[in-house]
This record gives structure tokens, sequence and C-alpha cells, in this order.
């Protein structure tokens, strides 16, 4: 004979997995809509970051990942977050703006100690690894995708830059392939919300 | 050792109120007309659930006025975040304990 709590366990398993799934869902829903500020402000800080591993002192190049990629980045973040605020939803400004810049001053840090230390390659490499893996492992803890692939587009960032050095045209253009993805995520969201709703 | 479900709160246990947390979870707040198209809800039965929400002090609801129209935010507090986090762990420590072989 099966037991009432037998009964009453399987309801709630059932009950309680159809509610994780539409908490879930959610959740999925909000971070779609109010995570793209995060991408953007993620290439802020890997294109911050990322100026200090090219070598050789202050030249167009270097001068251009130091002050016009960011600044692109930066405005590709604030059309994100106000992009989000006019459709409904409003990421939070303080994050948004503590968690890069705690991860760059981190990231500084950590090279400004390497280079008192006097290590070899650390101070030029290490911050970018350290801004890689901060978003990494906020990613995966957050169980966050969008944060992944934000470190991911900033290891790549790196990769490109870095190691293999590259003239202003190929940067620029780099730079620009990147908002281009911004606004291609942007219409593909948008084009998911339409056809879902 | 008490049952998992002994730790439900009834306020946030009913499946739209549990969503608007969810949603609030993941942003700073979000407006009305967003919060009635993503969970499919009317105006009326949004605003329901939001009066609860709010009696419980689990949101903060602010009408701000954008040009010549009203706009509605919702926020969720304190006590709704960490409400929230204790509902989905206890409900994922319930789904553990049907999931266990009986004994009997």
């Amino acid at each position: 004979m099966q037991s009432t709590l037998g009964f009453n366990g399987g309801y709630m398993s059932a009950e309680a997995q159809v509610t994780i799934q539409l908490a879930d869902h959610a959740r999925h829903v909000a971070k779609r809509d109010a995570g793209l500020a995060w991408l953007a402000t993620a290439l802020y800080a890997a294109f911050a970051v990322t100026a200090v591993a090219i070598p050789g002192g202050m030249h167009p190049g270097k001068f251009f990942w130091v002050v016009a990629a960011p600044l692109v980045a930066f405005g590709a973040m604030f059309w994100a977050y106000s992009d989000g605020r006019q459709r409904g939803v409003e990421a939070s400004r303080l994050t948004l703006v503590t968690v890069p810049f705690g991860l760059l001053t981190l990231a500084f840090g950590f090279g400004a100690v390497a280079l008192f230390l006097g290590l070899p390659i650390v101070p030029q490499y290490g911050p970018p690894l350290l801004m890689t893996a901060g978003y990494l492992v906020l990613g995966v803890r957050q169980r966050d995708r969008l944060m992944m692939g934000a470190g991911i587009v900033s290891a790549i960032t790196i990769v490109l830059v870095t190691l293999r050095p590259v003239d202003e045209l190929s940067q620029g253009l780099l730079c620009l392939a990147y908002v281009a993805i911004l606004l291609t995520a942007r219409i593909g969201w948008r084009l998911t919300t339409r056809v879902a709703s | 050792m008490t049952h998992p479900a002994v730790h439900l709160d009834d306020t946030i246990h009913q499946r739209v109120r549990l969503g608007i947390l969810a949603v609030l979870l993941e942003s700073r707040r979000a407006d009305f007309a967003y919060l009635r198209d993503a969970l499919e809800l009317t105006d009326g039965n949004l605003s329901q659930h939001l009066r609860i929400l709010e009696e419980s002090g689990y949101v903060e609801i602010a009408k701000t006025f954008e040009g010549k129209k009203t706009r509605t935010w919702v926020a969720a507090t304190r006590a709704g975040r960490s409400a929230l986090a204790t509902e989905l762990a206890t409900l994922r420590a319930l789904l553990k304990q049907v999931a266990k072989p009986s004994r009997s």
C-alpha cells in the first residue's frame, strides 16, 4: 500500500521542480535583458588592462588601447544600460561600476607589486590574465554565461593584442568588431523576444 | 529533524510571486510593464501579487514621472532577496529528500 507520505512526496517533488524551473526561467529572462551592459563593462576592463600588456612607451597604438577602445566600450556599456532601462529592466549601477573597477584595481595592483619585486613577464601579462580569470570566476559563481563569455572575450583580446601584435588599423577593426558583436547580440535578443511574445 | 517543507514561505511559494522576485533578483529594479510581459500576467493580477509582496516587505514600489508618463518601478528588498534564496534552497532540499529511497 502506498503511504500518504509517499504520495505527498511525489506531488511535492513535481510541484517543487516546476517552481524551480519557473524561477530559473524568470531569472534567465531578466538576466538576458539586463545583462548586455555586463558584456560591455567587461570589454571596457579588458581594453584598459590589455593596454598595459602592450610593450614599449606611449605610441599611437598604445594610445588607442589606453584611451579610445575603453571609451568606446564605456559608451557601449552606457548605451546597453540605457536601452535596458528604457525596456523596463535596470541593471545594478553600483555593481556595473564596482566589478570592473574592482578587478582593474586588483589587476593593476598585482602588476605594480610584480614590477616592484622585479619579476620578469608577470607585470606585463599578469594583470590581463588576472582580469580574465576574475570574470571567469564571477561567471561560474553567478552561473552567468554572459559573464563567462565576457571573460573569454577578454582572453581573446589579450591574445590578439599582446601575443600577436597588429597594426593600428587592425586594432581599430578589432574594436569595431566588438561593437558589432554587441549590436548583433542586442538585435538578436530583441528579435528573440519579439518571436517569443 | 524537521521536514524541509516546514521552511516554505507561504507568501512567495505562490508561483507568480516567486517569479516576480526571481526577475527582480537579476536586476536593480524592473518596471510594471516589463514584469507583466515577462511573466505573462494581466495588469490586475500583477497588481494583486505586488500588493501582497509589498505588504510582506519583500518589494518596494516607486512611481516616477518620465515626461508626461508615470512609470512604476519595483525593486526587491533585502528581505525579499533573502526569502527567495531560502525558498529555492528549501525546494531543492525537498527534492533531495523526496529523491532519497524510503527506509521502509
